[in-house]
């Protein structure tokens, strides 16, 4: 069975680019999510084995998403990798407060998200 | 000076990995303008690819005025509105070829402004409408992280300049 | 896995003395640097430079004689030919770095090396060997090797963020292990 990325932004361009570099250069599955809350609800259908999360979205921000992702048993250990536009230090700093286990920045290098992917899941 | 290098398959999957985010970001930005909803989704699909594809959240529109001697600022996002209210044609050199069609970017070393104020402009882009500049598209300042404009950025800049014309209707000048 | 040379953290004059690690370090008159994923800073003036790491590395170089250091912080350990060079490589980034000291008259036998990052998830150690964060550690280990530059402390691995300070002008380092609920702190 193929691994599973949740893809979290509220932004569809963002969304559309990540989901045409992972379709065509890894073999996983990919499945979205528009912001914070709708993540926590569809990670917790989906299982997903990595979510990759936007941090400024409406409705709830990733630092909180990740928090709650943390709170639910099914979640505690699943790869959370926050993509941040702001990489200020307090910025990246309460990224890893709130439990991500690793930040890339935008505008995302694709090479970079693969390598890093292929790191957490495998190829 | 060495360095552990990866499999030979994986060092020549960089680039090939490189140029599909390319065409990716490209597909990206021109599906999201080509499937704006109206005005207002257009302006913010052109937020939106300037801080995730090109990197800065520093950027303005401007419309051509009839007479094409002064720029008016349409909308803007992240810069001060009323440091940059209108651009005189005349005063701005770069401003005339961008009007000519072709965008204008700032070079990665060069300590040349695009633009005559104290903030770094990045890039000069026109949206075209049946072929004529109706306005221009201005980036500011980068991320700090973001070494300059590349090759993808002026390809996501050719795909502004041809499609966002829906962001600044109705189309006719002041 | 976390690894620091026991040596090391008695063997540089100038590190902080036990009472001020856990105090955290005074930025004083220094100048104040940030680095982002892919940059890096060199000064001859006092400053702190300061970054975040998850598996990404960072090197921290620092001249005892001419008191000058710099630091880098890349995300993948190798670039390969034919493309862009960037400093988001452990080799363009440790290049440059090196680059950039020497030209503030920083010579290679004078420098001394700190390395910090590659945390991953992965605590088993057949799995964490072939991470990102092992890889870039790995690099940076070979890049010091090449270059004949000691490693003096070497905290990587583990599963951890870490904040990064590093002063120029007296070479220390600190660095904090950045937990979800709880921090620690280390003089280094």
């Amino acid at each position: 069975m193929p691994k599973k990325v949740l893809l979290v932004d509220d932004s569809t361009t963002t969304l559309m680019m990540e989901e045409m570099i992972l379709k065509q250069r890894t073999a996983y599955e990919c499945v979205t999510a528009k912001d914070g809350l709708d993540a926590i609800s569809r990670a917790v259908v989906e299982a997903p084995d990595l979510v990759l999360m936007d941090v400024v979205m409406p409705r709830m921000n990733g630092f909180e998403a990740c928090k709650r992702m943390r709170l639910e048993g099914s979640l505690r250990d699943t790869p959370i990798i926050l993509v941040t536009t702001r990489g200020e230090e307090e910025y990246v700093e309460a990224g890893f407060q709130s439990g991500c286990n690793d930040y890339i920045t935008k505008p995302i290098d694709s090479f970079e998200l693969v390598t890093l992917l292929h790191s957490y899941l495998g190829e | 000076m060495s360095n552990i290098p990866d499999s030979p398959a994986e060092l020549e999957s960089q680039g090939a990995i490189q140029d599909i985010g390319s065409q990716a970001k490209v597909y990206a930005a021109r599906i999201r303008l080509q499937n704006a909803i109206d005005q207002a989704d257009a302006l913010d699909a052109i937020r939106e690819i300037a801080a995730n594809l090109i990197g800065t959240e520093e950027v303005a529109v401007f419309k051509v005025d009839k007479k094409r001697s002064e720029l008016w600022l349409y909308w803007s996002f992240g810069v001060d509105p009323n440091k940059h209210s209108v651009l005189e044609v005349s005063r701005e050199s770069k401003l005339k070829q961008v009007l000519g069609g072709k965008p204008v970017y700032r070079l990665r070393l060069s300590n040349e402004n695009l633009l005559s104020t104290d903030d770094p402009v990045s890039a000069l882009v026109p949206i075209l409408v049946d072929g004529s500049a109706c306005a221009v598209i201005v980036l500011f300042r980068l991320f700090p992280h973001k070494p300059g404009i590349e090759p993808v950025d002026r390809e996501i800049c050719e795909v502004l300049s041809n499609c966002a014309g829906r962001a600044i209707e109705p189309y006719h000048s002041r | 896995m976390a690894a620091a040379h026991p040596k090391t953290h008695h063997s540089s004059s100038v590190d902080a003395p036990a009472h001020l690690a856990s105090a955290g370090p005074v930025l004083g008159e220094r100048q104040r640097a940030y680095l982002l994923p892919g940059q890096l800073h060199v000064s001859a003036d006092p400053c702190q430079i300061r970054t975040i790491l998850g598996s990404c590395v960072a090197i921290c170089l620092w001249d005892s004689r001419r008191r000058v250091g710099g630091m880098n912080h890349f995300l993948l350990p190798a670039s390969s030919q034919g493309h862009p060079a960037s400093t988001r490589f452990a080799d363009v980034a440790t290049r440059t770095l090196l680059e950039m000291l020497q030209a503030l008259g920083c010579r290679l036998p004078n420098l001394q090396a700190k390395i910090f990052g590659g945390a991953s998830m992965f605590q088993k150690q057949d799995r964490y060997a072939i991470s990102l964060g092992a890889k870039n550690v790995a690099a940076a280990l070979d890049l010091m090797k090449s270059a004949a530059i000691p490693v003096v402390v070497q905290e990587t691995g583990g599963t951890l963020g870490r904040k990064i300070m590093l002063n120029t002008d007296d070479g220390i380092v600190w660095c904090q292990r950045i937990e979800a609920e709880r921090k620690h702190s280390n003089g280094l």
